[in-house]
């Protein structure tokens, strides 16, 4: 028995998610070089290994969403910070979701570490890219299932002045650990670690917009201050 | 009439649902459901009534998150023992409310999983899980709870962990229950069949599957525990699934539906029933209108000789069994080494090739006169569990590491191995009787190994017997009738052959066998191995502990199944004779890298382009001619010279400057072999992911390259506590230690190991890296050397240990 409410787990095939090797390149560090035929091969082979151990799952929520000052309530739990108040302004509903490409991808990645330290690192990446990837697959399937409202990007712990320790309330609300098998450890980071957490606001915008309006993931880059980031493009 | 009896007579009824319940009643979003026993005693007391009234013979008290993580008795929050005993005085009274005289009616104490991940990947050690979970049970039997219930379990070691607790702090029957998802595994991957041999092993009176799916979706399950459970089956599902209807959670499977399907369940031989979340007591009074007076069939043993590990089940006596031997440092040089060195990565390397190789059953022997063989072993299993999904053999003669390794070992373990002394019986059935366990039992006692096949049969005779008065059935015992070597005793072989079909004939057991041991002392011994291995499997031999890097061996197995019509249109020998010769590393020498007309060909050329195998065979080669450490100036250090120059000047990136450092390694691998043991390569540095930070991959690509460059490094892995670190310095004396961070979180971690290292051991160099790490940052918490990547982390060991400049 658990006591849950309307929190529901979704599952999806690896063919559902695309990884674009061109930007496993880029979490492997190639920056904008172009990868030898070799190393194509090992990123191929890589691809193909994730997906296979991969176990696509996550878990949301629909909550109200009520904002006084620098607090924020989803009716489940508060949090406080004024980040997350400023960029959920406006907004009365969010979906808080929990999503993780499976237990299985954190022991490939582990066994890897001790037979072949190069796929072990481009396994991370392609990792890396697969739960973002996910992400955006849900995210569209959710802006679909609401027609006429704004989808805010995604908000995770952690951002701004949203503490790492919103994961807890908002990891027990998702009950995360039972639907998709996400837990906490006692420094508030989550395991299986190719796993996201966030927060998304929508906004009442057009009730006859045809096409449902999505805020994708920004490309942080230009605005970054940590010029000497190895990702940075 | 105690509670399995009552199992025993007919189907026997769960209760439903608890949390839509206790939100009707006013239980607010975040608030813990478990508080309501002490503050609202009354409203939890008629749910229960209810659904003793509705026909539940059994009741769960409301306790399902009811552990120290939770409940501490800190700062005027309730204790385990608190909410445990109210919730359990709860359901007592609500039975006598009921009015239910009948002794048919018994109360459950709910156990539901901690939340948290259990170490080696997760932070949760498995003692502590052991020590959560009996502070509960501790609480519900003094209480006066009639059953333990472990429900919702959704991982296969927490699951072991709770069970443990249960057997070790009461005598109630203990019912287990777990969460599958619709391909039927557990969120670990444990499949229905692994999870009932582990726990029929250790003892769990009732199994089943709860929560998570609906009705319909655990009737198709059903069949695979009817199949393998010698237990009575329970199935508790959900009233299908939950969507929100006017901010209130419903569930789309109603009580006549549920019922209906419960009733398919029950006639499907599930004997415990009941609902899971969406259910309420107008389901269970459905359901047990529907199901009452169904004739029930007895449950029978299904004398299943399995093993299991953390994702699936191992069957003797159908197709033969491979159980790997490498994992052994008797003969081994290189092995020994890793052992004393505490080289887990080498250990567990030999497991993945093993079972890359077709290996189903890993043998695990790790026993040295001059390690602590427990702590070794208990090392090993926990992390040959955290890359390989093989059941493990337990091999040692350590009653100490035996026990230890049986208890934090993830499945029901083969073990290796009793004899028919009785001093061996009685050390080791106890064990496999509290943790469960497939037991090789040798044909040989006190007064030696019997000459003759009859002799041994005698002696198996008695292990099996000796094995009843324990509770352990014959099917969780398998003979090694002994396999002696042909040149000091040409008959030795048939004495072994005859001995087979005699013990699995007339006990009904399956053998195994030692195969490699026939030959010892003659050339070429694999010729004779694996003749003697066709000869043995054709008399009934179901397992074979044995070399599966053998090319012989691997003949002999997949010709004699393709003979004895065991591999399906002959798919497994064509996929294995289309990859003659079985090499053990199979990197392909593609055609060079775009790039690489200028790198030189030979040893160095294999460095740079990242090949192993090649480089492997190419060191071998030179090794012939090349003094060992010659090979290792002139042609290793220069190829990786070169590419860490290349990799400095952003010519080769991270992925292929590891690619080399593989290729090095292997090349090493090759040195190391005609090195003699004692020579240490390099001095010693320490790398560590400090405590609280489990981000791993920036220390291993360090360790990849320090590796290289002739270091010894102590890896001491991830979440470290700054102690252990200090404890490890100062024991191995080392001048140098590597700390990774990724987390800002965990920079603090960072900032006290290394206080705590200065001043307890003040000549440590500290060279700190990481994502968010900085020169700032390592500048304020004291570090003496930020590395920006592996490189520069490199060339400052080689400055500050080997006085060399850049």
């Amino acid at each position: 028995m658990r006591h849950s409410s309307a929190v529901k787990t979704v599952f999806h095939k690896s063919s559902d998610v695309e990884i674009p090797l061109k930007e496993v390149g880029r979490y492997m560090g190639l920056g904008r070089s172009q990868p030898d035929a070799q190393l194509v091969g090992l990123m191929e082979r890589a691809l193909a290994d994730f997906q296979r151990a991969a176990n696509y799952t996550a878990c949301f929520m629909e909550v109200p969403v009520s904002i006084t000052e620098a607090k924020t309530d989803f009716g489940t739990f508060c949090v406080e910070g004024k980040s997350l108040a400023k960029h959920l302004a406006g907004c009365d509903r969010a979906i808080l979701f929990a999503a993780t490409t499976g237990i299985e991808t954190e022991r490939q990645r582990k066994r890897a570490f001790v037979t072949s330290p190069s796929l072990a690192l481009v396994l991370d990446a392609v990792g890396t890219v697969a739960i973002e990837s996910f992400c955006d697959l849900l995210c569209r399937e959710w802006a679909e299932e609401h027609p006429g409202q704004t989808f805010r990007s995604r908000f995770s712990p952690g951002y701004g002045d949203l503490p790492l320790n919103a994961q807890k309330p908002l990891l027990d609300a998702l009950h995360a650990n039972q639907n998709a098998g996400i837990s906490l450890t006692d420094a508030l980071l989550m395991i299986p670690q190719k796993s996201v957490s966030a927060i998304i606001g929508m906004e009442q915008t057009d009730h006859t917009a045809e096409k449902p309006a999505v805020c994708s993931k920004r490309d942080h880059c230009p605005t970054c201050g940590q010029q000497d980031c190895t990702f940075r493009l | 009439m105690n509670i399995m009896e009552c199992i025993n007579q007919g189907i026997f009824y769960l209760d439903g649902g608890t949390g839509t319940y206790l939100q009707e009643q006013g239980l607010a979003p975040g608030e813990l459901p478990e508080t309501w026993n002490l503050l609202h005693p009354e409203k939890i007391k008629d749910l229960h009534r209810q659904y003793y009234e509705a026909g539940s013979h059994l009741v769960c008290t409301n306790t399902f998150g009811a552990n120290g993580l939770k409940y501490d008795g800190q700062e005027g929050r309730f204790s385990v023992k608190e909410v445990v005993s109210a919730a359990v005085n709860c359901a007592k009274t609500a039975r006598e409310e009921a009015k239910f005289g009948q002794p048919d009616r018994f109360v459950a104490l709910d156990i539901g999983p901690l939340g948290k991940l259990l170490a080696p990947l997760g932070d949760l050690d498995f003692e502590d899980a052991v020590s959560l979970f009996a502070e509960i049970v501790q609480a519900g039997a003094e209480a006066g709870a009639d059953c333990v219930l472990i429900e919702t379990m959704n991982d296969c070691y927490e699951t072991k962990a709770a069970v443990l607790a249960a057997k070790e702090n009461c005598s109630l029957p203990v019912f287990v229950s777990n969460v599958y998802d619709e391909t039927g595994k557990l969120m670990s991957g444990t499949t229905p069949e692994a999870m009932v041999a582990m726990l029929e092993g250790l003892g769990a009176d009732v199994i089943g599957i709860n929560c998570s799916l609906g009705p319909d979706k655990m009737l198709e399950l059903l069949p695979r525990f009817i199949s393998c459970a010698s237990v009575p089956v329970l199935v508790k599902p959900n009233a299908g699934l939950p969507r929100s209807e006017g901010g209130k959670t419903v569930f789309d499977v109603s009580a006549e539906e549920f019922a209906q399907t419960m009733l398919r369940i029950a006639a499907g031989g599930a004997r415990v029933i009941g609902g899971c979340c969406g259910t309420t007591p107008a389901y269970i009074r459905l359901m047990t209108d529907q199901t009452k007076g169904l004739p029930v069939t007895p449950i029978l043993s299904k004398h299943r000789a399995v093993i299991s590990s953390y994702t699936h089940a191992v069957v003797f006596g159908g197709k033969p069994v491979m159980i790997g031997e490498r994992i052994n440092p008797t003969g081994k040089k290189r092995f020994k080494e890793a052992l004393r060195q505490k080289d887990i990565g080498y250990i567990l390397k030999e497991g993945i090739l093993q079972q890359e190789q077709g290996a189903q059953v890993l043998d695990v022997n790790v026993g040295l006169p001059e390690i602590d063989e427990p702590e070794m072993l208990v090392t090993c299993v926990k992390e040959l569990q955290s890359v390989c999904d093989l059941p493990l053999q337990l091999d040692t003669s350590n009653q100490t590491a035996m026990e230890r390794a049986m208890r934090v070992y993830n499945g029901k373990p083969m073990i290796n191995s009793v004899n028919g002394s009785d001093e061996s019986m009685s050390a080791i059935f106890p064990l496999v009787k509290k943790y469960g366990g497939f037991v090789v039992c040798l044909t040989l006692d006190g007064s030696g190994i019997p000459e003759t096949a009859e002799g041994r049969f005698a002696i198996a005779e008695r292990i099996v017997r000796r094995a009843a008065e324990y509770g352990i059935a014959a099917c969780d015992l398998i003979f090694d009738p002994l396999a002696m070597t042909i040149s000091s005793d040409q008959q030795a072989a048939q004495v072994t052959l005859d001995t087979i079909p005699m013990i699995q004939g007339r006990l009904g057991v399956c053998c195994s066998l030692g195969i490699s041991n026939i030959s010892f002392g003659l050339p070429n011994r694999d010729f004779i191995t694996g003749t003697f291995f066709i000869m043995a499997l054709v008399k009934g031999l179901s397992a074979a502990i044995m070399n599966p890097f053998s090319f012989e061996m691997q003949k002999a197995y997949h010709s004699y199944l393709a003979l004895a019509g065991l591999d399906d249109n002959c798919q497994e020998y064509i996929r294995f004779s289309q990859n003659v010769p079985s090499d053990t590393v199979t990197v392909s020498k593609a055609p060079a890298a775009q790039n690489s007309s200028q790198t030189p060909d030979g040893l160095q050329g294999a460095i740079l382009r990242g090949f192993s195998a090649e480089a492997a065979e190419l060191a071998k080669e030179k090794l012939e001619s090349t003094e060992p450490l010659a090979l290792i100036q002139e042609q290793i250090v220069p190829a990786l010279d070169i590419v860490g120059k290349g990799f400095e000047a952003k010519t080769v990136f991270l992925p292929q400057l590891l690619m080399s450092a593989e290729a090095a390694k292997a090349a090493f691998e090759e040195v190391r072999k005609k090195l003699p043991a004692s020579d240490e390569i390099g001095p010693a540095v320490i790398l560590a992911t400090v405590k609280g930070d489990i981000h791993d991959i920036g220390k291993n690509i360090v360790k990849a390259i320090m590796e290289n460059y002739g270091y010894h490094v102590i890896d001491l892995g991830r979440d470290v506590p700054p102690e252990t670190i200090v404890e490890s310095a100062i024991e191995n004396q080392v001048k140098l230690v590597g700390l990774s961070a990724l987390m800002t979180t965990t920079v603090p971690a960072m900032a006290e190991t290394i206080r705590q290292l200065k001043e307890k051991k003040p000549d440590t160099l500290v060279m700190v890296g990481g994502a968010v790490m900085t020169q700032e940052y390592a500048d304020q918490i004291g570090a003496d050397f930020y590395g920006k990547n592996a490189m520069e982390s490199v060339r400052y060991a080689e400055r500050v240990l080997k006085g060399k400049s850049d």
